[in-house]
């Protein structure tokens, strides 16, 4: 602006020399007008930025809330499983013990095999072997 | 205002701000990172994951010790009293809820537990009267159980983890697998057998983690989250066969008990691999409860206690003289009753007979001493002590149980003139019952000597197998000798041998009976060692009965044999014979056992 007003005054000073000739229409710097620029729509984005942020945060907190919940949950239930897992495979091998078999199996009647015996075909003899007895 | 007080406020403003800023730096800088820590601890809760102890298995991989968890319950008297039972009631119409005391203090709670853990509840309930602050009242229940009991919600009823040791077959081969105590850390620690051994890989490598809690006790999503977990211990399969095993022990439990002998003992392996199927002890521990039972019945006595072979150290004498002295099966000796040695020595045989001309074969199916030490006098005494070495007396087997013993060789340079001879016929040396099963073992594997093994393989966590490196054997007489010996073997359980008893149906038994007198105390070692299927053995077993009532080996120790080598024969699928019969003797020797 200082440069305008300087640009002004010389001119008016050479024009003052220059009488004769016809004055020349004296020059304005107008300041241009800017267009205003309205705040609102920016004012709306930032809050709906922070609203957004706010909101993303808050489901994905309650997201990971609720999946820690479900992680609890399934923690327990996998405890349970794995306790009855372990009752379990306890009892199949205290009933799969060879002893526990034997006793079983003399429970039922079952006797050990004995020594085989010989059957002679032309005469219809057994020759040795042991019948399985009890005990 | 006065320009004066303007200053002074603001300078206090200042000051305070100052400080305020100071202190929030102080915070966050410098104490921040600690008392973030801090926080950070008290809302963390860490675990140790504890490394399941690897299991210890039979040959067909059945479990005889695993680890779980298990719980012991605990009561606090004083909190159980205040237990008071209701039971909810609800209108069908209205849908009001209403709460009947049902019970109340301990009875109510023991009445409530008892069926759970199938006890009496009176005598449950007398456990918890009273004003201690920890009683158990239960162990080792399994989870199952303590969370139907946790689930009643009786105040006062506490439980106590613990990872514990199952051995599912009980007293089977409990002397093999030994047992396990708890150490610092209730870290589980082997006390014997292969538990011990085998303890550093049984072992697993602890781990450990931590979370981020809440108060509610739900995990923090974004805490911090840490787990290292356990490594499990590996596992060990052994070469035991465990229906044999049951067989076997209880045949030796059997015989111990009827001939009221101190203790007994039998080993079955197989004589080319060196696997040992059979390891039984009389009157084995349980495993779980290791304090039960006598000290001695906690050790595998297979493989520790140390006897004289007696007439079994003959087969060593007969296999050295046919190896190295020229003898052969049909030369002739002449064997009177007694007889003196050149060095002045007397030797008599266990019964009384006129003078006899017997063949060499015939001296080792009679078993007489007067004619063995005719025969070991052949032999040199340095060769003689070196097949006694070679065929394993005098040194550890090697076999993966702890407190094995060499037995008792002396050196052949210190024999006197009476040792020199007894050596011959298995007096003045000492083995245990493995070497004694290994002696046969060699005989039966052509005459080369397989350490015996207890272990097949080693399981990593991942399930790798490693097994078991396979030793190279030693020849120890040559396959001619092997074979000679073996048919000398077979005459001793044939008509007339000393072992009749031992001859199964089917199946051709080679073997050779003991009778030894015990030095230190009175009372002999019967004993019975042999194979069988004779000409293509599958089996060699040695059954030892030690200060049994009754004192010969064949009456003894030769039906147990029978017994488990006929089990032996069914579970490995060996077809019989036809053409074998088994001596009269056999049968009469069981009419006697069943009498017995």
């Amino acid at each position: 602006m200082s440069a305008a007003h300087a640009y002004a005054t010389e001119t008016a000073g050479y024009a003052d020399t220059r009488t004769e000739r016809a004055p020349r229409p004296t020059l304005y710097v107008v300041r241009g007008i800017a267009p205003a620029r309205a705040s609102l729509p920016f004012l709306l984005v930032v809050v709906l930025i922070l609203l957004g942020a706010l909101a993303s945060s808050m489901i994905l907190n309650a997201t990971m809330a609720d999946t820690a919940f479900r992680m609890h949950e399934a923690q327990i239930r996998l405890n349970i499983l794995n306790d009855h897992i372990d009752t379990v495979r306890s009892q199949v091998q205290d009933v799969s013990a060879a002893d526990s078999l034997a006793q079983r199996a003399t429970a039922l009647g079952m006797v050990p095999a004995g020594a085989p015996g010989v059957v002679d075909l032309t005469t219809g003899t057994v020759s040795g072997g042991t019948a399985a007895t009890q005990g | 205002m006065n320009p004066s007080r303007r200053r002074v406020l603001q300078a206090m403003g200042l000051a305070g701000f100052v400080a305020l800023t100071g202190r929030t730096a102080w915070l966050q800088l410098v104490e921040g990172p600690d008392l973030a820590e801090r926080a950070q601890a008290e809302r963390t809760v860490t675990w140790a994951n504890r490394a399941p102890r690897g299991q210890i298995l039979a040959a067909d991989d059945s479990v005889l010790a695993s680890s779980s968890v298990s719980y012991d319950i605990g009561v606090n008297q004083q909190r159980v009293s205040q237990y008071e039972h209701y039971v909810e009631h609800e209108d069908p119409e209205t849908g009001k809820k209403t709460y009947e005391l049902v019970g109340h203090g301990a009875v109510e709670a023991a009445a409530r537990i008892a069926p759970l853990l199938g006890v009496d509840p009176q005598e449950l309930g007398a456990r918890m009267v009273g004003s201690e602050p920890y009683v158990v009242i239960a162990e080792a229940v399994s989870p199952d159980t303590w969370r139907q009991v946790n689930a009643l919600g009786i105040p006062g009823i506490e439980p106590d983890q613990r990872a514990r040791r199952f051995y599912p077959a009980g007293h089977l081969a409990g002397t093999v697998i030994g047992f396990v105590y708890e150490g610092q850390g209730r870290e589980l620690i082997g006390g014997n057998g292969l538990e011990s051994t085998q303890n550093a890989l049984l072992t697993g490598t602890n781990g450990q983690g931590s979370v981020e809690i809440g108060k509610s006790g739900a995990i923090i999503p974004t805490g911090k989250y840490e787990e290292v977990e356990a490594v499990a211990g590996t596992s060990v399969r052994t070469t035991l066969d465990p229906d044999l095993q049951v067989i076997a022990q209880q045949a030796i439990d059997e015989v111990v008990k009827a001939q009221g002998a101190d203790w007994g003992c039998a080993v079955v392996m197989e004589p080319a691999t060196g696997k040992v199927l059979v390891l039984a002890d009389s009157g084995a521990m349980d495993p779980a409860d290791p304090l039960a039972s006598e000290a001695g019945d906690r050790e595998p006595r297979c493989v520790q206690a140390i006897f004289e072979p007696g007439s079994v150290g003959k087969v060593i004498t007969f296999a050295t003289a046919l190896e190295e002295g020229g003898v052969t099966p049909e030369d002739a000796f002449t064997v009177p009753y007694t007889w003196t040695a050149p060095n002045g020595q007397v030797f008599e045989d266990s019964h009384w007979h006129e003078v006899q001309n017997l063949t060499a074969a015939q001296v080792l199916a009679e078993s007489s001493n007067v004619g063995t030490v005719q025969i070991g006098d052949r032999v040199s005494d340095e060769v003689r002590h070196g097949y006694i070495e070679a065929f394993g007396y005098n040194h550890l087997t090697g076999i993966e149980l702890p407190g094995e013993s060499p037995g008792l060789l002396s050196d052949w340079a210190q024999w006197d003139d009476r040792t020199r001879y007894t050596t011959m016929f298995g007096q003045g040396v000492a083995g245990t019952a493995l070497q004694a099963a290994q002696v046969l073992a060699t005989v039966a594997n052509k005459g080369v000597r397989v350490a015996p093994r207890v272990i097949d393989a080693w399981i990593a966590p991942d399930g790798t197998e490693t097994a078991q490196p396979s030793v190279e054997g030693v020849r120890v007489i040559s396959e001619q000798t092997a074979a000679t010996l073996t048919e000398m073997l077979i005459g001793v359980t044939q008509e007339g041998g000393t072992a009749e008893s031992a001859s199964i149906d089917g199946y051709l038994v080679a073997g050779k009976t003991g009778t030894t007198e015990i030095l230190t105390e009175s009372g002999t070692v019967a004993s019975f060692v042999g194979f069988t299927p004779a000409r293509d053995p599958a089996i060699a077993v040695a059954v030892i009965v030690y200060r049994p009532s009754g004192t010969y080996g064949g009456t003894v120790a030769a039906p147990v044999f029978r017994k488990i080598a006929l089990a032996a024969m069914h579970s490995l699928g060996i077809a019989p014979d036809p053409l074998v019969i088994a001596a009269q003797a056999a049968a009469e020797a069981d009419a006697q056992a069943g009498a017995g």
